[in-house]
């Protein structure tokens, strides 16, 4: 089977040729993420540590930024804090000109379910859900019907390639496929802003280059702004920018 | 008498009980002297997490509640019970009474017999005081106030020798004496002081002879043994002035014996003082020439052969029968014959046993001597007051046990699902700690300890909580019952305390054993890993490795031997496990036949069940024949399950199937109508009450394991309804998924709702049958508004009409009766049983609505024709409900006649019972006479064929049989103005003073009974539903699991847009769905069990209906859902708080 799915992954990958091209720091379009001296302290009894000290960023529609930077650099922390899943202690950082400070716990819920997809290291599947489940489950909470829903889900996991496998629960699919069926769901409500911490932390080489090739595929067809924490070279290098960061500080 | 529980002499059980306990402290301290490490590591999470642990105990309080308050309501009635007998008796051990000849009316005797007995009893060191006296009832009034009183006891005492038999006291303590009362002045206790509202000195009139006579209150007396317990209004007399009043001058009614010593230890001596004055009493010459009759002919043999017959009903008389038996066939007449032979029951009996082998000579012989074999009665009325207590008490704990024991279970199943979640939660840290060198063993002792302290908690704080709530039970028990014949003292012994904390104690430490070594049963890298348990499943033994295992486990006590000398496994364990072999023995070669098996277990499970259906069969017992075809049933589908499982891949579909098969097919068997194997078993013995809460397990268990084969089904079921409302969609869908993802823990959470809701249904459904009470109460009270009982030697002179204003009432009728004994002529039961005959007037016969359960359709097509018929023939008579066996397993035997001829569930329509019924305790030839009909039992419910047997004809029967003028003693009145019946009631018991009237509005007690009844079923319904809590505590325990398990998924779903909201709603909806799934399969069991109940109750209970109270069962559900929800609330809070960028860095 993992051979069926890769090679339609390389279908897609044939259709549409990737083309390595690094753009520079600026691109052209408007920004849709914005810090401002954002800092992020986290406390325990005895010990405070500054993950994020007063780190300024923008990122333009349509980038695929990645985050790099060695262990405990503020990397994860960063991605969790632009993306509204976790506060910060001062600055600001805005989405789409939306102050995220100023939104309530549900109405980022709610903007989190409209405008962002999420992809994570350990896939994060639902266990007791099927994968076509899984994937209509932000569609679900954002109001769509069962039947839309279901719809644009299987579309989904035809264009990553996974349709065949949308009845089996995620512990009958390999790491790859699990990957690919959490890039479905991140990507099922279109939303502008996709973002996704290690994506391929987990997975082999081949399973790594497929995984990109369909991220930057999708991030071409639908202009979506994607935000990669990373430690692989290979996925900084698919990257139109790195943003390097040491000491909860971006270096470059 | 002995306490017993369930069974077991109290003492016995308690201290067996306690023994085991501290074989297994020492077993635990010794243990946890030798590995220190294992305690603290095993004991540490308690204090960690405060709330978990005390959800745990709560959880496994409940059986050590149930079973101390079981215990702490037995204690309680039979103290109270006891204490009426002890206040009442006083100092009179054994009453002696006249013959019994007389067949109505009280029996006097001459006080020369007194003399004879007085004399024969000096030299009994045993007896230390005898006291000649009269006791009868009189109606009695305060002349000032007009209160009256219709029943009152009179005692008059031989002044001679009551002051040395017992003390009388005034209300001030000082002591009295009958010597000092002269012939105006009688004594009353405060009792009749407090119903008069009289003083010393005030004036009392009494109803002698019909005629009023005043008297002077010469003091007020505490109420204790002569002078009448706390609930017998009593006047005391001095005996001669009473035998003069009375016109019976040298004449008494009983002669009280008072044995040596006090309280209990003059109960001890009464077996042998009532063996003495039965022996004495009887004569002896009489005695022999009986015993010379009844050792020839076979007769011992004859009489065995009867014990046998009656063994199962009753137990003491099966004893008498053979000891009588074996002193015959001894050639030993001694003083136990003479005893038991001057009992007229066994009397009967032997005599019943002879008829039926055709010795009617011989039969003959010994009813025209029985009259000579005694002249007095003995009674040893204190003792059987005390047995009374004691077969009350035991009935009153085994019935909250049977119902405890639903609870009971649900509290097992909770320490199951705790320890198992337990094991998931810890099992990185426990696979670390077997990666560190821990062996198996130890893991069990972790848990082991671990448990051991949460038992030890919810034993001490269980017992306590249930003497609590026993008492508090009592109380609203004492509200129930009318306080004023009754008073209840709450009461709890030190030997039920031992029990119930010895028994919750060991029923949760077995659990707790048992969970732990399941729990302990891990892999270790699938712990630390947390992998799925099949990845590492171990490949079985071959076939050779397990024949010889079979064969050393049938050598089990010699393997133990070998083990423990080379000390393979452990010495400790293997010498624990040879101690217990009578369990072990059986279990570990069980273990190794269907590891042997194997695959094929089910053909082990079918030769099991086929084994037990033939045991059935050998011993006719029914208990076997039901378990063995459950079990047959379920091997056949388990053959069905390996018969799928090799032509389907698909284990989803193979589970689906074989499941539903196997939970159907149970279902199934175990629920077909009582009586679908009534030709065959009809007279096999019944079983017990345990059998009910087993049968409600098998049924539990088969339904959940039916729903949860099924999930898949299930998921689309609730998808299907719950996606209509398109908010829920997403948080619906995850609700339903987690719970039907985990099905061991859903399954056994669901069976405790299911187990709970199931025994209070079947309490909902049969309360709504009772209702018959208020929708045709005319076939309870007979049509009439109120009855009126007299004692027929105080009869009403004349026409009865012609004191009353015949125009207040439509019908006014009455009835005699007298004792009688009674045998069939064709049937089985040719034994004379006591019964009463009772004559009605013909008004009686015409206007009554008493419907019948069964008749004979050749004297009438209908009710009404055969009450009719009674009227045109003097030999036809009807009977009373109670005539058929019924069953009970609960009350003491029923001594009373019953017919061969009719079993429950018959036909309404049979066939007339020829009869034959002579007077009580003569010697002549007794009359034959015609059953055609059999009143229903409802009937009985105002007195009308309640009690014992009772036959009812027409008007001149009862003066027939008895050979003289009887008088009425009860009357039926039916008032035109139906709504004036309790005021009526009232001013007829003035109206007939004189006569002592006794009269009740029906539709009042109907009222009232039903309340009580009402209040009962409430009562049980609320110690059953005790159950609940369990559950709702298993949805906290559940729910804080799941909230712990499941942060990163709760982070994920916030992270593509979940509310915290969403989240809240998910979990409570998560729990409310494994609560509803066990409603739905109780409600279901429910009303099955109720319906198959109400088969049986109909059979005797014409046009009762089945229904199920929608409204209740709605606030049931209601009640637990909510209470679930309660108990999820803070879990799923908590969840719906979890940050998510938190949440998500748990890897």
């Amino acid at each position: 089977m993992e051979t069926k799915s890769s090679a339609m992954t390389k279908k897609i990958a044939t259709k549409k040729p990737t083309k390595k091209k690094v753009i520079s720091s600026k691109r052209k379009g408007p920004v849709v993420i914005t810090s401002t001296g954002v800092v992020k302290i986290y406390k325990s009894t005895n010990v405070e540590v500054t993950a994020l000290d007063g780190v300024d960023i923008s990122i333009t529609e349509g980038e695929m930024v990645a985050i790099m930077g060695p262990s405990g650099c503020g990397k994860t922390t960063l991605l969790n804090c632009l993306s509204g899943l976790d506060s910060i202690n001062s600055g600001s950082i805005k989405l789409q000109n939306m102050e995220l400070e100023s939104l309530s716990d549900d109405k980022l819920s709610e903007f989190r379910a409209e405008n962002m997809g999420f992809v994570f290291q350990s896939y994060n599947l639902l266990p007791v859900l099927t994968t076509v489940e899984n994937v209509e489950l932000p569609l679900l909470v954002s109001g769509t019907s069962a039947k839309d829903a279901r719809k644009k889900s299987e579309a989904k996991l035809d264009d990553v390639g996974l349709l065949e496998w949308k009845q089996h629960l995620p512990g009958e699919l390999s790491g790859g496929q699990r990957q690919r069926a959490t890039l479905a769901r991140a990507l099922v409500n279109e939303p502008a802003i996709v973002w996704a911490d290690e994506p391929t932390g987990n997975l082999d080489s081949t399973n790594e280059v497929e995984i990109m090739d369909l991220l930057t595929n999708l991030n071409k067809k639908n202009n979506q702004t994607f935000v990669i924490v990373t430690h692989s070279n290979y996925v900084g290098g698919r990257a139109n920018r790195i943003i390097k960061m040491k000491d909860g500080k971006v270096v470059k | 008498m002995e306490e017993k529980v369930f069974g077991i002499p109290a003492n016995t059980l308690a201290i067996s009980m306690v023994s085991i306990l501290i074989v297994v402290a020492i077993v635990i301290f010794f243990a946890a002297f030798r590995r220190f490490i294992l305690v603290k590591m095993g004991t540490r999470n308690i204090p960690r997490r405060k709330g978990q642990s005390s959800l745990i105990v709560i959880g496994l309080m409940l059986s050590s509640i149930i079973i101390a308050v079981s215990l702490g309501i037995g204690d309680t009635v039979r103290y109270s019970v006891r204490s009426v007998v002890f206040d009442s008796s006083g100092n009179v051990d054994e009453v002696i009474s006249g013959p019994g000849r007389q067949l109505f009316g009280t029996e006097y005797f001459e006080y020369s017999e007194f003399e004879n007995v007085e004399k024969l009893v000096s030299n009994n060191s045993n007896i230390d005081g005898i006291l000649p006296y009269i006791e009868i009832d009189l109606p009695a009034e305060n002349d000032k106030s007009g209160i009256a009183e219709s029943r009152v006891q009179i005692r008059g005492a031989d002044g001679k020798y009551s002051d040395n038999f017992d003390d009388i006291k005034n209300l001030n303590d000082k002591l009295m004496s009958f010597n000092s009362l002269n012939s105006s002045q009688v004594y009353i206790n405060a009792a009749l002081g407090d119903v008069l509202d009289l003083n010393k000195g005030d004036t009392i009139g009494v109803y002698l002879n019909l005629k009023k006579e005043e008297f002077v209150v010469a003091d007020v007396l505490k109420n204790r043994g002569l002078a009448g317990a706390s609930v017998t209004p009593t006047i005391l007399f001095e005996l001669k002035a009473l035998q003069k009043l009375l016109g019976k001058e040298k004449m008494i009614t009983n002669i009280g014996i008072s044995n040596k010593g006090d309280g209990a230890k003059s109960l001890e001596l009464s077996d042998d003082v009532t063996k003495f004055l039965r022996s004495n009493l009887t004569n002896n010459q009489v005695a022999k020439n009986f015993f010379d009759i009844l050792s020839g002919n076979g007769i011992p043999a004859l009489i065995k052969e009867e014990a046998v017959a009656i063994e199962e009903r009753d137990k003491e008389t099966f004893e008498e029968l053979n000891r009588i038996a074996s002193d015959l066939e001894n050639n030993k007449f001694n003083v136990d014959f003479i005893t038991s032979i001057s009992d007229y029951q066994l009397q009967l009996i032997i005599l019943g046993a002879l008829d039926k082998a055709g010795l009617q000579e011989d039969a003959g012989k010994l009813l025209m001597m029985s009259g000579d074999l005694t002249t007095l009665r003995v009674d040893d009325s204190k003792n059987n007051g005390v047995k009374l207590a004691e077969t009350v008490a035991t009935g009153v704990t085994t019935i909250f046990s049977i119902f405890g024991s639903f609870s009971i279970m649900v509290g097992m199943l909770l320490i199951f699902l705790v320890f198992v979640l337990l094991a998931a939660a810890r099992s990185t840290e426990l696979g670390m700690a077997r990666a560190v060198g821990l062996k198996r063993r130890d893991l069990i002792q972790l848990f082991t300890f671990e448990g051991t302290v949460y038992s030890f908690l919810a034993a001490m704080t269980g017992t306590s909580i249930g003497i609590g709530l026993s008492f508090g039970l009592v109380y609203v028990l004492q509200d129930l019952i009318d306080a004023g014949t009754f008073v209840i003292k709450p009461y709890f012994s030190l030997t039920s305390t031992l029990i119930a904390f010895s028994a919750g104690l060991i029923l949760t430490f077995i659990t707790v054993f048992i969970s732990a070594y399941r729990a302990s049963n891990l892999n270790i890298v699938v712990a630390i890993r947390g992998l799925k348990e099949e990845f590492v499943k171990k490949a079985p033994d071959v076939f050779r490795v397990k024949m010889i295992n079979l064969v050393w486990d049938l050598l089990f006590p010699i393997k133990q031997i070998v083990r423990f000398i080379t000390g393979k496994e452990g010495r400790l364990r293997n010498i624990l496990l040879l101690i217990a072999f009578p369990v072990t023995w059986p279990v570990n070669i069980l273990i190794s036949l269907f590891k042997l098996f194997g695959k094929h277990s089910y053909a082990l499970l079918g030769a099991f069940s086929l084994l037990l259906i033939f045991l059935a069969f050998q011993t006719e017992t029914f208990a076997n024949l039901s378990l063995g075809i459950t079990g047959g049933v379920l091997s056949i589908a388990l053959f069905i399950r390996f018969i799928i499982s090799r032509t389907i891949k698909d284990n989803e579909t193979v589970n689906q199937i074989a499941g539903t098969l196997e939970g159907g097919m149970v279902l199934l068997v175990n629920n077909l109508p009582f009586d679908f194997f009534d030709s065959i078993t009809a007279e096999w013995s019944q079983p017990g009450p345990w059998f009910w809460p087993l049968g409600g397990g098998i049924n539990t268990a088969a339904a959940v394991w039916l729903v949860m084969s099924n999930t898949p089904l299930l998921i689309f079921v609730m998808n299907l309804i719950l996606s209509r409302f398109s908010g829920l969609k997403a948080v619906t869908k995850t609700a339903i998924s987690y719970p039907m993802a985990s099905k061991f823990r859903t399954g056994l959470t669901v069976a405790m709702f299911s187990l709970i809701i199931y025994t209070l249904m079947i309490f909902s459904v049969l309360n709504g049958i009772n209702d018959i009470s208020t929708d045709q109460p005319d076939r309870i009270t007979g049509g009439y508004d109120i009855k009126g009982t007299i004692s027929p030697e105080k009869a009403i002179q004349g026409d009865i009409k012609d004191s009353l204003n015949m125009d207040d009432f439509s019908v006014v009728t009455g009835s005699s009766s007298i004792s009688v004994e009674v045998k069939e002529i064709d049937g089985e039961n040719k034994t004379f049983k006591s019964s009463r005959l009772v004559s009605l007037e013909d008004d009686f016969i015409n206007t009554n609505k008493w419907q019948l359960s069964y008749f004979d359709p050749k004297y009438g097509s209908n009710d009404r024709e055969i009450w009719n018929s009674l009227s045109s023939d003097p030999n036809l008579v009807l009977a009373s409900g109670s005539i058929i066996e019924s069953g009970d397993p609960f009350g003491p035997p029923d001594r009373g006649f019953k017919t061969s001829m009719i079993v429950p569930g018959d036909l309404k329509e049979i066939q007339s019972i020829n009869i034959e019924m002579k007077k009580r305790r003569s010697s002549e030839t007794g009359s034959p006479l015609i059953i055609i009909g059999v009143i229903e039992n409802l009937a009985g419910g105002t007195g009308f064929g309640g009690g014992g047997s009772t036959f009812y004809s027409s008007n001149n029967l009862v003066s027939t049989i008895a050979g003289e003028d009887v008088p009425n003693d009860t009357y039926y009145f039916s008032l035109k103005n139906k709504e004036n019946a309790s005021e009526y009631s009232q001013k007829l018991e003035k109206i007939f003073i004189a006569n002592g009237m006794n009269a009740e509005s029906l539709l009042d007690n109907i009222e009232e009974e039903r309340e009580t009844s009402n209040a009962f079923n409430k009562l049980f319904q609320g110690f059953s539903g005790l159950g609940l809590v369990v559950g709702v505590a298993a949805i906290g325990v559940l729910s804080v699991r799941a909230v712990v398990e499941r942060r990163q998924s709760v982070g994920v779903l916030r992270a593509i847009g979940f509310r915290s909201s969403m989240i809240r709603t998910q979990f409570l909806i998560e729990s409310s769905f494994i609560t509803l799934i066990g409603i739905v399969i109780g409600i279901f069991l429910g009303v099955m069990q109720s319906y198959l109940i109400f088969r049986e109750i109909s059979k005797e209970l014409e046009g009762a209906s089945f229904s199920v109270p929608v409204g209740e069962v709605g606030i049931l559900i209601l009640i637990t859902v909510i209470a679930s929800i309660l108990a999820s609330v803070i879990p799923a809070n908590e969840a719906s708080k979890i940050y998510p960028a938190e949440a998500l860095r748990y890897e």
